[in-house]
């Protein structure tokens, strides 16, 4: 290319028109894609304020004076904060977002127990279309009389909390009245992935309707730190008031504003560093007595006699460190007192689904009820920390570190850890060496499952079997065997007298078969669950209980088919089996089950008559009494 | 001793010298512009150390995250974390703060006293403040530190002073 030529193209490039001021089309170009921004920021905003004026309005707020709130704990206790803050105590009840909530909203509608919504998702709120749970609670309580033609008013409810976060989660919509919060009436379980009717997670009569509950005046008492019902005010304007959702610092320490106070000043803390020993300012478990210290877990552990102003007035007035029976006296069937007898004279089933016949919880998370009857408390040594640690743990079982396997026991028994086999007559390396296996085994039903229960005692064949009594740890194990046949090895190795009662000694009916068929409700649920756990899946041939599961299938009550389904599925992993299908439906799966079953084991055909003959027998004494174990 | 030609100031050591001898440092204040002056010497060197030192520490506490130590890294140790952390940056800056005082002081009108006393306070800060936080996070008590954090806040102070006077220094006119 020539010079000239270079010297034309300049010429046409400096001739070319130009912006004049680039810098203005820059800030017009800021301008134009700032206000929408901001336009939209805006209106956000001024929803969000709406969302959050409109929540606290209708849902209980932490406005308790004297508490300080948990958040407030974590500058000078990181360690303890986090460990609680993972734990499950804190997610029993919290605010629904998207964090909180884990049941499936997708535009999902759910029909059963008597109930239809639907469930939507709409940016962070949770939505429910539902029959007005206010006018449903009126009906069910007889508040209301349905005029003929009268149809039920739907209404479209922002889910405002959720409790639970460990196996399922119940979910409350406010009912507009003041800030009480009623059931959204299925709950989602997280192992199955699926809704239920909420009635179907509990043991109750399967011919009660499950009704709707209203958390501010049951649940507010336990799920949350220092919760107020302040409901006594007539009608439904509630105004409950919380220190925090969940179970957070201040239920087990104790109102903590002054000790924040009083911790500011760094003298002070520094000062209590080198002095050692407790801080007056604020309780700690540990450092209280034995007694005093496990009433601060039986404050809600427990079950207790619970007064009107408790229950819907000014709530608990109990706080850790003070004794817990001035003002919530235990219910205790060992040592009848006034307000049992009240309770029993009230409402028969109550006592009799809480507790087995001997006077032994049976229902979960009142684990300090069953403690306080053990022989070991007896030593005035025993309490909750002796072998739990709300933050040195596991959040599962809450099971402090060093106290793992058989450590908690040993720590007072260490006699009998050195006598080994000679003590436990089992193999030491198998379950039945282990300490809680037969100290503490699973008679206690809750969240669809067997729990240890805390009453620790010894293995006893008692003179009846089924009906409420509660089982032994041996047949919970050897779910093959008889009670006649453990009160023979009891007898041997304990010297423990044979149970006059024992009518029979040579039936050879495996007991946990008989509760499984012939039990109440709570033993048949127990004796369900325990053909699925571990231990007895290693102690015995669980493989031989399927046909007597495959009964269990169509047990009358949702939670019992729930357990005997997924034992079953634990012995054959194929088995498919809904609960909470039709009947019909319900038994063509139990008998595919069975079939299938059969189809492997072609020899039991022989004794199918003998199999019948058994089950028909257990039924016929099933113990129909009506449960209702409510957790 | 070669003769100095008239109007100009004396050599930094020679100044020094003179104004240790003088009973009277305010009439001896003046700028110092050579770096033979051991003042600017020692703060060089004790900048430098410093950090080498810190930055070392520094290689250290990201050996504890590479290496995940739950003794550092922990819920439970973040006080721990929180010290050595503070401890590591304060010293690292009080470091390059000697440099700058080091690099900065031939342009300061300070009496010899003033700088001495600047320098010690500074070389104090920058051991005792880091030592704090230091020694402060091995043992502790779980939100408050160890009681050697009791040497924070004087050497905080003692900071202040003397960034005030070498802050005065350089607003001197004389």
């Amino acid at each position: 290319m020539r010079p000239r030529d270079l010297t034309m193209i300049e010429s046409a490039v400096v001739a070319a028109p130009r912006p004049s001021h680039p810098h203005r089309l820059i800030v017009g170009a800021l301008v134009l894609s700032i206000v929408p921004l901001a336009g939209w920021a805006t209106v956000r905003h001024l929803d969000g304020a709406e969302r959050s004026h409109e929540l606290a309005a209708t849902v209980p707020q932490p406005v308790r004076p004297g508490y300080a709130r948990s958040e407030r704990c974590e500058a000078c206790h990181p360690s303890q904060y986090h460990s609680w803050h993972r734990g499950y105590h804190r997610t029993m009840t919290q605010y629904a977002s998207p964090e909180s909530v884990r049941g499936d909203f997708a535009d999902v509608t759910l029909d059963g127990g008597g109930y239809e919504v639907h469930l939507s998702r709409r940016g962070d709120d949770f939505l429910v279309q539902m029959i007005d749970p206010l006018w449903q609670y009126q009906v069910d309580n007889g508040q209301h009389q349905v005029a003929p033609g009268e149809a039920p008013p739907r209404v479209e409810r922002r889910v405002s909390m959720v409790t639970g976060s460990h196996h399922m989660q119940a979910y409350w919509v406010p009912s507009n009245e003041g800030n009480s919060q009623l059931s959204l009436p299925f709950t989602y379980l997280f192992d199955d992935k699926r809704w239920v009717p909420r009635g179907d997670v509990f043991l109750h009569p399967p011919d009660e309707r499950h009704p709707e509950q209203v958390w501010n005046v049951g649940c507010i008492r336990c799920h949350t730190t220092a919760g107020q019902p302040l409901a006594l005010g007539g009608g439904w304007k509630i105004e409950s008031k919380v220190a925090e959702l969940g179970i957070a610092c201040e239920a087990c320490h104790g109102p903590a504003e002054a000790h924040v106070a009083a911790n500011q000043n760094p003298l002070r803390r520094y000062w209590q560093h080198l002095r050692g020993g407790g801080d007056p300012t604020i309780v700690n478990p540990a450092r209280l007595s034995p007694a005093r210290g496990s009433e601060v877990c039986g404050q809600c552990h427990s079950l207790t006699d619970v007064s009107q102003d408790i229950e819907l007035g000014e709530g608990k007035t109990y706080v850790p460190g003070d004794e817990l029976e001035k003002t919530m006296p235990l219910l205790r069937p060992l040592r009848s007192t006034p307000a049992l007898q009240r309770h029993g004279a009230e409402d028969p089933l109550y006592l009799q689904g809480y507790f087995w016949a001997d006077g032994t919880i049976r229902v979960s998370s009142r684990d300090y009820s069953a403690m306080i009857e053990s022989k070991c408390m007896t030593g005035n040594k025993l309490w909750c920390g002796s072998c739990h640690s709300l933050h040195e743990s596991d959040p599962v079982n809450l099971l402090a570190g060093d106290k793992q396997a058989d450590a908690g026991c040993l720590q007072c028994h260490a006699a009998i850890g050195g006598a080994g086999s000679a003590h436990t007559h089992h193999r030491s390396d198998s379950v039945g060496s282990r300490c809680d296996n037969c100290h503490m085994p699973h008679t206690v039903y809750g969240l669809l499952k067997g729990i240890r229960n805390h009453r620790i005692d010894s293995p006893k064949v008692t003179g009846t079997s089924g009906g409420s009594e509660r089982p032994n740890a041996c047949n919970l194990c050897h779910v093959d065997r008889s009670l006649g046949w453990t009160a023979q090895q009891l007898a041997q190795w304990y010297r423990q007298p044979a149970p006059a009662g024992l009518a029979d000694m040579a039936d050879d009916t495996p007991a946990a078969i008989d509760w499984l068929l012939s039990g109440d409700a709570v033993l048949r649920a127990i004796a369900a669950w325990q053909f699925g756990w571990d231990g007895a899946q290693r102690a015995a041939p669980v493989n031989a209980a399927v046909p007597y599961l495959v009964v269990a299938l169509n047990d009358p009550y949702a939670a019992v088919r729930y357990v005997a389904g997924h034992s079953l599925q634990a012995i054959l992993p194929g088995a498919r089996f809904d609960y909470l299908a039709a009947p019909e439906a319900r038994l063509r799966a139990a008998q595919d089950i069975l079939r299938g079953w059969l189809a492997q084991h072609p020899q039991t055909e022989h004794d199918a008559a003998a199999i019948d003959a058994r089950i028909k027998r257990l039924l016929e004494k099933r113990d129909n009494t009506d449960v209702r174990a409510m957790e | 001793m070669a003769k100095r030609p008239p109007g100009t100031k004396p050599p930094a050591s020679e100044q020094a010298r003179s104004e240790a001898e003088a009973p009277a440092p305010a009439a001896s204040a003046r700028s110092r512009e050579t770096e033979d002056d051991p003042l600017i010497r020692r703060h060089l060197a004790f900048g430098w150390w410093s950090l080498t030192v810190f930055t070392a520490l520094g290689l250290l506490l990201e050996a504890g995250h590479g290496l995940k130590l739950g003794w550092y890294l922990d819920v439970s140790n973040a006080t721990r974390r929180l010290s050595f952390t503070l401890g590591h940056a304060h010293g690292t800056l009080l470091g390059v703060l000697n440099l700058a005082f080091a690099f900065s002081l031939r342009h300061a009108k300070m009496s010899a006293v003033a700088a001495a006393r600047a320098s010690f306070a500074l070389r104090a800060v920058t051991v005792l403040l880091p030592l704090g936080f230091l020694v402060g996070g091995v043992a502790f008590y779980a939100g408050d530190p160890g009681f050697a954090i009791v040497l924070v806040p004087p050497s905080g102070a003692l900071l202040v002073v003397a960034l005030a006077m070498i802050a005065r220094g350089f607003s001197s006119r004389r």
